[in-house]
């Protein structure tokens, strides 16, 4: 089973998806993430084995590795796309109870701005952490939050923004966030954001690349 | 050609010395209104009924504009052009992908059901948008000023417009036979298209993009690769920097936009492109702006790759010591103006280095 595991491990880190993904090109013809976890589940691995020891460690080597430009967006992406699959398998387990969450983490990329990319690498990365993932999409306007906050009580939100003349709309959401729900942990995020910005609008924490969302989350106790 | 910028021609001058790596060249991010009187009297428009009427309806916009031009400053080297943007890569709507304007900006989305055929569809309707708007511009302008070329951009930005920044960046991983293919497609694109909007917008065979303020004789461009930020150097080099050549090598006057800390990984590649002429540095938000001393090692070290520099969002105060430690040669400043008169005692400094 370990063996298994560890190939499992090995197909999140490199981005292999299954036995026809033609990347990465030396593993060409060789099964890959969605294989190993069928058979990982056929042969009776727990799916809390096969998240613990497999999918989380997978992804937060990736997420190391991105952040000491080891790997770039790219190849984080096709691992997070082999994990997708795994975890794809796996939720029928969360449905029942058998794998537990570490918690709800709800995102969006704020209103007035359309980019996806660093929302979608976030998601992706506290997915593979092991959180159930509610993605609200781009161009998210405050009431949405709140309204998915309302659904997913206890959620964690982290909120997007990549441009100058669209991360002051953080504000109003953080500021609409806080008054409906004034536990709610909020993080942001985005290329012309910076510590300093983040808590000057009450968030919570800032995440810099998506490893350290994971890490952050890790910090604040939702995570084990 | 008789602008409105009385020293046109020694502008001129100062461009051309610039883009050959010598000289400087002094001006701003678009403009500030001049002082006193307008150089005509230009009825202003009536308010736009909506953003869709701001952006996309040719005749309101090359009047809103003509107004907007009589009342800039155009002191110093600030160039006499028309922003006449319709959206940071709206090659991508030229390809099949949508525009939408709203009140800051216009967004660009993705081609729905993009099949991976790159084609340049005379027909297609922000094409049209494009000429029209170039045409109405054009004649509204009656040589008065230069009406800029929009930002059309090139390369894996335009691939991301058309399909999404996850599929482009992916792409280049699981089929990048298929990805090198589009790319060249779009660059055959961007040629067809920006020939097409030089014959409009050229006067006597010069033309001026609508940012960056970059004038030259022929033809001349902004160049970038937002996406190399998430990129490897390996993966630069393969995806980016053979199209930006051709580009380079084609057209007359070049400037790279280099955008974020991130991407100066790349900058050694780009200084092997043998005909680019230059290559401007967007610090990013959070990070100290163009005219900090932190980013005086950058520019020396693109000076000495044979390649000119243009420092943006420089203060008033950050002028001297930048000339001072970065030299005389090959400096396009970019100063964040509020006033003629900040304008004047800036070229006062200026002068004492030319």
């Amino acid at each position: 089973m370990e063996d298994l595991l560890n190939k499992l491990h090995n197909c999140v880190e490199f981005g292999k998806t299954d036995i026809n993904s033609p990347y990465p090109p030396d593993r060409k013809g060789q099964k890959g993430a969605l294989e190993y976890t069928q058979e990982l589940l056929e042969k009776g691995a727990s799916p809390t084995n096969i998240m613990e020891l497999a999918l989380i460690p997978a992804m937060n080597k990736v997420g190391r590795k991105f952040s000491e430009n080891k790997v770039f967006v790219p190849q984080m992406l096709l691992s997070a796309k082999a994990m997708n699959v795994s975890v794809h398998l796996l939720k029928p387990y969360f449905r029942t109870g058998e794998l537990k969450r570490k918690g709800v983490f709800i995102i969006g990329t704020v209103f007035g701005d359309l980019h996806d990319i660093g929302k979608n690498l976030v998601a992706m990365m506290v997915e593979g952490a092991g959180w159930e993932v509610v993605d609200l999409g781009v161009d998210v306007k405050p009431e949405k939050f709140t309204e998915a906050l309302r659904q997913h009580p206890g959620a964690v939100v982290g909120l997007s923004a990549l441009l100058t003349t669209t991360m002051v709309n953080m504000k109003p959401v953080v500021d609409a966030i806080k008054a409906e729900s004034p536990a709610t942990k909020i993080i942001v995020g985005g290329a012309p954001l910076s510590s300093g910005y983040a808590f000057s609008i009450g968030a919570d924490g800032y995440g810099k690349n998506p490893q350290e969302n994971v890490l952050w989350l890790n910090a604040i106790g939702y995570a084990k | 050609m008789n602008t409105w910028k009385t020293n046109f021609e020694e502008s001129k001058k100062h461009y051309l010395d610039w883009w050959n790596g010598r000289g400087i060249v002094l001006s701003m991010w678009e403009h500030l209104e001049k002082e006193g009187a307008p150089y005509a009297v230009v009825s202003a428009p009536p308010k736009a009924k909506d953003p869709c009427q701001y952006w996309f309806d040719p005749e309101w916009r090359a009047g809103f504009l003509n107004y907007q031009m009589s009342r800039n400053s155009y002191k110093a080297d600030i160039l006499p052009a028309a922003n006449t943007q319709l959206g940071p890569g709206s090659l991508s709507a030229i390809l099949g992908a949508e525009l939408e304007g709203r009140e800051d900006t216009i967004w660009i989305r993705e081609k729905q059901n993009f099949d991976g055929q790159i084609t340049f569809d005379e027909n297609n309707p922000w094409w049209r948008l494009h000429l029209d708007l170039l045409k109405a511009c054009k004649a509204k302008a009656q040589g008065n000023y230069l009406v800029g070329c929009p930002d059309l951009i090139e390369g894996l930005d335009i691939l991301a417009g058309l399909k999404g920044s996850d599929n482009t960046l992916m792409d280049m991983v699981i089929a990048p036979d298929e990805t090198l293919q589009q790319l060249q497609a779009v660059n055959d694109a961007y040629f067809k298209a920006f020939d097409q909007i030089y014959d409009i917008i050229n006067e006597d065979g010069e033309m001026a993009f609508c940012y960056f303020s970059i004038w030259g004789p022929g033809k001349v461009s902004k160049l970038q690769c937002d996406l190399s930020i998430m990129i490897s150097e390996e993966d630069f080099r393969t995806f980016a920097l053979p199209f930006l050549r051709q580009q380079c090598d084609k057209l007359d006057y070049t400037l790279y936009h280099l955008d974020g800390v991130d991407a100066i990984r790349h900058l050694d590649a780009l200084l092997e492109l043998e005909n680019l002429n230059a290559i401007q540095w967007t610090p990013g938000y959070g990070q100290p702006q163009g005219g900090n001393p932190q980013w005086y090692d950058l520019y020396k070290k693109i000076l000495a790759g044979g390649k000119s520099v243009m420092a943006n969002w420089v203060q008033p105060n950050e002028l001297k010591p930048l000339l001072d430690s970065v030299g005389n040669q090959g400096l396009h400043i970019n100063i964040d103006f509020k006033s003629e008169r900040e304008i004047d005692e800036a070229l006062r400094i200026v002068e004492q280095y030319r």
